[in-house]
């Protein structure tokens, strides 16, 4: 047995579109999940100092080298390529043809027959 | 704050489920201090606007504001926010109860067994237990205060855990701050009152129970609700507690108890929760139970009649949102009103306005809510 997770009555809707009700829902979900693991790396670097492996300090004056910068700002770059791809998606299917709308290719497709 | 006291059957969260449950409370608090605020602001920036547009007059109620503001994309994503963040509470404390359950039961058992502080628990399995309690999970927490499964821990230590976080501390480690509240109003009302037997109604996890024994530790104390499983998590915390407590599974609208065998009849924040049908045998039955000279005293969600149109329908917002499906009742109307047609003698009945902010426990609440307490209280 586990406890129930949804709460019998009324289901109210916020927005016009509820789809965005379920979105709200996910977002502090994940912003959650994020809180959690920061507590978490805290944890860590708290442990870390404790046990002597590197002082909590050390995080705010380490200075990295020319190439971990360079690993370090492709990774984020990536991150916030993806974070925000629904917000490109448009401009892309302008700018990039290869990633044109489905709608758009039916009917180039349909001229190949 | 302290925290919650972490009695016996409090369950104990790992890491991380401490750490979601820091995380809504943290959600929670940014939006009474700051996103609540904001619809006053919003409305008087621009939705008032809006009906005066269409009305060529400001809105006279809170359903003439709700037809405005529930239009607002500020409202809109508050109030949704608001519901998310309710449901959160609940989750974030189960997973704790999935993993505790079995280890939460044999505690209880250990202390039903040792029976440390001698109280009692009685229950009665035909009891009907009322649609107003079972229609709706009030609070939205999952499986309500009756559960599926009267023997099992988990509606109790959910309820407890998740009402601290609700309440964010502002009731005290214990969830009883409301009862130092009434106590102090009933020194008000009848100073050195005194009782030897008293009734606390729709008791749930006893939380408002215990603390009336620590305040009259000569007083027999009896607490009733209709679902057994809070009362036998009620019971066992009270004994983790060491306070002794008289559990009765009971409706507070008939009880089993003879007339005039109680000098306090007593409820936490349960009227709201009742039926516009039940809640007039529920002032009767408390006249009915009451020895001659002895105090009723109801401590209930605010009213919203004499509060201006934007406040009350931001104090309504639980009703249609957190399943409080019939506090209408009782914030729209008033009470006194309701316990003369229920026979109460005219004039017997007060009704102080008690602060919201008035004791050590009710921390100062920075929301645009003036509001005060629902207290009624009646002298047999």
């Amino acid at each position: 047995m586990s406890s129930p997770r949804t709460a019998k009555g009324k289901k109210p809707g916020y927005f016009v579109d509820p789809a965005t009700d379920k979105l709200l829902q996910m977002v502090i979900t994940l912003a959650g999940e994020l809180s959690v693991v920061r507590d978490r790396l805290d944890l860590v670097e708290r442990l870390a100092t404790e046990a002597g492996a590197f002082d909590r300090a050390m995080l705010e004056t380490l200075q990295l080298s020319d190439a971990d910068k360079a690993e370090r700002d492709a990774s984020r770059a990536d991150f916030v390529a993806r974070t925000l791809r629904v917000i490109n998606q448009d401009l892309e299917e302008i700018t990039n043809p290869e990633a044109r709308g489905f709608e758009e290719l039916v009917p180039i497709l349909g001229k190949t027959d | 704050m302290t925290g919650q006291l972490q009695h016996r059957m409090l369950p104990v969260g790992k890491r991380d489920e401490v750490a979601r449950q820091d995380f809504v409370t943290a959600l929670r608090a940014h939006m009474q201090a700051t996103l609540m605020p904001g619809n006053k602001a919003v409305y008087e920036a621009r939705t008032e606007g809006v009906f005066v547009a269409q009305h060529g007059r400001k809105p006279a109620n809170r359903q003439e504001v709700a037809s405005v503001m529930k239009q607002d994309p500020y409202y809109q994503f508050w109030s949704a926010l608001q519901r998310v963040s309710q449901q959160a509470i609940w989750d974030s404390v189960a997973d704790t109860i999935d993993r505790e359950h079995d280890a939460l039961k044999a505690a209880a058992d250990a202390l039903v067994a040792k029976n440390p502080a001698g109280g009692t628990l009685t229950l009665d399995p035909d009891l009907p237990i009322p649609d107003y309690v079972t229609a709706a999970d009030i609070h939205l927490m999952p499986g309500g205060y009756v559960g599926n499964d009267a023997s099992e821990m988990r509606q109790g230590p959910l309820y407890d855990r998740g009402l601290y976080l609700y309440l964010d501390g502002r009731c005290g480690p214990e969830n009883d701050g409301l009862v130092h509240l009434m106590h102090q109003v009933l020194q008000w009302f009848s100073t050195g009152f005194n009782p030897k037997r008293i009734l606390d109604l729709g008791c749930t996890i006893g939380n408002s129970t215990v603390p009336w024994k620590r305040f009259f530790p000569d007083a027999e104390v009896v607490g009733i609700d209709v679902s057994a499983t809070a009362l036998r998590y009620a019971h066992a915390r009270a004994e983790a507690l060491g306070v002794k407590v008289a559990f009765v599974q009971d409706n507070a609208e008939q009880t089993k108890f003879e007339d005039g065998s109680f000098d306090l009849v007593t409820s936490s924040l349960l009227i709201h929760e009742t039926s516009a049908k039940a809640l007039p045998r529920i002032f009767a039955e408390c006249r009915r139970l009451l020895a001659p000279g002895g105090i009723m005293a109801h401590f209930d969600v605010p009213q919203v009649r004499d509060l201006a149109p934007l406040e009350a329908f931001l104090a309504s917002w639980e009703e249609e949102n957190n399943n409080e499906n019939f506090s209408h009742l009782i914030r729209e109307n008033d009470l006194s009103v309701i316990a003369y047609a229920a026979g109460w003698p005219a004039g017997s009945i007060s009704q102080p306005a008690v602060a919201m902010t008035g004791d050590v426990y009710i921390r100062n609440d920075d929301s645009p809510r003036q509001v005060t307490w629902n207290v009624m209280l009646g002298q047999a």
